[in-house]
């Protein structure tokens, strides 16, 4: 998967599941600048479980990772690809 | 002020947690349900932003709606709501003289709100030698919870407050909530929580539930830039990786058990944390608590490192969010609000045979930065006391303002005297700054 379509993915599940309507977010925006605390955070690590088949080992789970959703798309698709 | 009572909602509908919250209170304790109060204070440093806010508070519809209304639950099967009266109160703004005292010794903190009896929503102005130098805003927790507070807050320092007549209160108020779901769904989703709550709340529950005087005080910590500095750090290496929330929790969660040991009272903490149900990035609603709750039981807390307490809270938050508990505790609360008050209080005292909680939590630590950055008119200083319960008697929460961390402490009397409180500060301090 690329990581293009990674992140359209994360940002539809951002979009309507954790965001209010008619917020949008880019891919480069910093994920608490548009209002998400650590429980959306933890939504997402949830969400990447059920969508894409893997836990994210704890060591992982760095703040710098879930920054942004680009990050986040990144850490997927290295684990993806390996 | 313009009547605008043509705007607002002809009934709110409690959110199940406002109805959970009212019950609750009423149930645990009859005198202590009228401390259920959420208050801001906020810092004047100089006199026309006291002047400008409480203009402000006079004009806002949302404060004229909070002093005119009345709890309805007219039947079986029917929802309580709230009902706005003929706007016949007008907000008063009540001036107290600090003298020699200390700000939380003002009497008017002891002074209850009641549903139906008095108005919800208060202001105070406190000053010195003649000069108002605080801001209190009180708000009984039944009508708003402290992410409302923090919406409400951004409102009344808003840029463009004056500049438009405000015609649209939609953010202000929640929507109802009707999911599409029958009753047999309903139904099973009740044994569900059944099941988890009997799970956690079966096995001994620490808490002060003998120990109640009602009589109350207040302690406020304000850590400087610094110290706040080193928390946040102490946090990211404690293992707290989904932001500070955690690290504060497990710290307060080992000092209580500890408190619970010097007491002999035996048992493990349990306690319900509130789980804000919101969407993120809006500005409302306001109005109603729109909350639902994680709960976390922690064994032997004061035998084990912060990291351990870090870690099996990061775990239970995890399998909590994994098993949907937050959504389906409000689906039972939706529930819930349809049976008659008397009947959901008993089911209350009976599945939780008075143990509600070891001590109550909470934390606005993603919250109000808005309000001292992004408006014109800014906070210099603020703080959110949380409101008092008791039981369990005790209240800790904690407020990030402005990069400055402070902790609140709300707590009973006779569960605490002076010296003991100021040990248990300390102890917090160390574990927090170690």
């Amino acid at each position: 998967m690329e990581i293009e379509a990674i992140e359209r993915e994360l940002t539809q599940f951002l979009e309507k599941n954790i965001l209010t309507e008619n917020v949008k977010i880019t891919s480069d925006q910093e994920l608490k600048e548009a209002g998400l605390d650590s429980f959306s955070i933890v939504e997402i690590i949830l969400f990447i479980e059920r969508k894409f088949g893997f836990v994210i080992p704890d060591e992982q789970l760095l703040p710098e990772n879930f920054k942004t959703i680009q990050a986040i798309a990144l850490l997927v698709h290295a684990y993806l690809t390996n | 002020m313009k009547d605008k009572s043509f705007l607002f909602p002809k009934k709110v509908y409690l959110s199940g947690a406002d109805w959970f919250l009212h019950v609750l209170d009423n149930a645990s304790n009859k005198q202590s349900f009228d401390f259920n109060i959420i208050r801001i204070v906020l810092d004047v440093e100089d006199e026309n932003y006291a002047t400008t806010i409480i203009n402000r508070l006079k004009q806002h519809d949302l404060v004229n709606w909070m002093l005119n209304i009345q709890l309805k639950k007219p039947f079986f099967f029917s929802k309580p709501y709230w009902e706005y009266k003929n706007s016949t109160n007008a907000l008063t703004i009540n001036y107290h003289e600090l003298g020699q005292n200390s700000l939380y010794d003002l009497k008017f903190f002891q002074q209850a709100m009641r549903v139906n009896k008095t108005p919800l929503f208060a202001c105070d102005c406190v000053k010195e030698n003649g000069v108002v130098s605080k801001i209190i805003l009180s708000i009984h927790h039944v009508l708003m919870d402290g992410r409302g507070a923090s919406f409400f807050l951004e409102e009344l320092h808003a840029n463009d407050f004056s500049l438009k007549d405000r015609f649209d209160v939609s953010h202000y108020f929640p929507k109802e909530y009707a999911p599409k779901i029958s009753w047999y769904k309903h139904v099973k989703n009740m044994y569900f929580i059944k099941h988890f709550m009997y799970q956690h709340q079966s096995q001994n529950n620490a808490n002060f539930n003998d120990v109640s005087s009602n009589s109350f005080k207040i302690k406020v910590v304000d850590f400087n830039q610094d110290e706040s500095l080193k928390i946040n750090n102490n946090a990211q290496l404690k293992g707290s990786k989904f932001g500070l929330n955690q690290f504060l929790l497990a710290v307060s969660i080992k000092e209580i058990n500890e408190l619970f040991r010097e007491k002999n009272i035996p048992g493990d903490c349990w306690l319900p944390i509130p789980y804000d149900g919101r969407k993120r990035g809006g500005t409302g609603p306001i109005i109603s608590n729109a909350i639902s709750f994680l709960f976390y039981r922690i064994k032997h807390a004061e035998q084990k490192r912060v990291e351990a307490i870090v870690k099996e809270i990061q775990f239970q938050m995890m399998d909590q969010l994994r098993q949907d508990v937050p959504r389906k505790y409000s689906l039972f609360l939706e529930m819930m609000r349809y049976i008659p008050e008397k009947l959901f209080s008993f089911l209350i005292l009976r599945a939780s045979a008075g143990n509600l909680a070891s001590f109550l939590y909470s934390a606005s630590i993603e919250q109000s930065r808005d309000v001292a950055n992004k408006f014109e008119l800014q906070v210099k200083n603020m703080c959110i006391i949380p409101p008092f319960s008791s039981p369990p008697g005790i209240t800790i929460s904690f407020l990030t303002f402005n990069g400055q961390l402070s902790l609140n402490l709300v707590y009973d009397e006779a569960l605490l005297n002076e010296s003991e409180l100021l040990a248990i500060i300390e102890r917090l301090k160390i574990k927090l700054l170690a």
